[in-house]
């Protein structure tokens, strides 16, 4: 840097003119006119890591999908959960008799009685569904 | 803002951020720590973030106030003023004690200078911060931080001067 620069630069610095840049040029000239507070400067300047900027996203990157995979397992928790209560409060249809096995059993039973006796008459029912009336004798 | 605008416009400020971040909490592996910390603060208010009219002065803002909490939470007593005017000093390494002595000297200029005029002069000349984030960060207009500026700069060349040898 040539003295008249230096000059120039030294005068917008003591004035809070110039630039970062500048002053960075300005305290590395090792023939600059800010003497120990120049040495100060560059002593005390922290050298930043290497990737920081990197390494803040890949945190943020973590930090997001650790959100995401606590979202995902409560849902699959509350899908199972639901899945679960929907065995227990659903009533299967596994063992449930077809209409024509109904009507079968019904025959069946019904065939155990007289037809002569007029049963129905003299009794109440005791349950009664789209099939099967039960009487009981008064 | 999305994950690459706020790549782009904010976490690309780490590198300038960590510069304050390690002056004022002393430590390296805390300072980088603290810098992610901030990120991610930011990360979950970057809606908001997006809208502000001094993005770079609200992030280092954000560092400062992060930093000085730390400090208060481990150390109590210690007023955010002092800490604004801390500058790193890693005991791990020997320094040549004319340089001790120089930095006891400046210390005791920064001291004697008005707390805003020091201030302003470790942000710039330390941290390498713009005259627009240091405004954010000190609620002060622009016009104004030069003026201090100045005022930190020509005191603290006249006191070297007489000192040792500045100038």
């Amino acid at each position: 840097m040539d003295e008249q620069k230096r000059k120039e630069l030294t005068k917008k610095y003591l004035s809070a003119s110039s630039t970062l840049k500048e002053e960075e040029l300005l305290m590395n000239d090792p023939h600059n006119t800010l003497g120990d507070w120049a040495t100060f400067v560059r002593n005390e300047k922290s050298e930043v890591p290497m990737n920081l900027g990197k390494d803040v996203m890949q945190a943020i990157g973590k930090k997001t999908n650790s959100k995401r995979i606590f979202l995902f397992r409560a849902v699959s928790v509350a899908a199972a959960f639901a899945l679960l209560l929907s065995f227990l409060f659903i009533p299967s249809r596994e063992n449930e008799m077809t209409y024509e096995e109904k009507v079968e059993m019904l025959e069946q039973v019904l065939s155990g009685f007289s037809t002569e006796t007029n049963v129905i008459a003299d009794s109440d029912v005791i349950y009664e569904d789209e099939l099967l009336i039960v009487y009981m004798n008064k | 803002m999305n994950t690459n605008e706020f790549e782009h416009k904010v976490v690309s400020l780490s590198p300038r951020l960590y510069p304050m971040v390690v002056r004022l909490l002393g430590n390296h592996d805390q300072a980088k720590d603290a810098v992610q910390d901030v990120m991610l603060k930011l990360w979950n208010k970057r809606k908001q973030l997006s809208n502000h009219p001094n993005i770079n002065g609200f992030v280092f803002l954000t560092a400062k106030n992060y930093c000085l909490d730390l400090l208060k939470k481990s150390r109590p007593s210690v007023s955010s003023i002092d800490s604004s005017l801390s500058f790193f000093t890693d005991s791990s390494v020997q320094q040549p004690m004319e340089y001790e002595e120089l930095k006891t000297a400046i210390r005791s200029i920064l001291k004697s200078l008005p707390a805003q005029q020091a201030e302003v002069l470790v942000m710039r000349d330390l941290d390498g911060l713009e005259f627009n984030e240091i405004a954010e960060l000190m609620n002060l207009k622009v016009e104004h931080v030069r003026v201090l500026l100045s005022r930190a700069r020509r005191q603290v060349a006249k006191q070297l001067q007489t000192t040792f040898s500045y100038g």
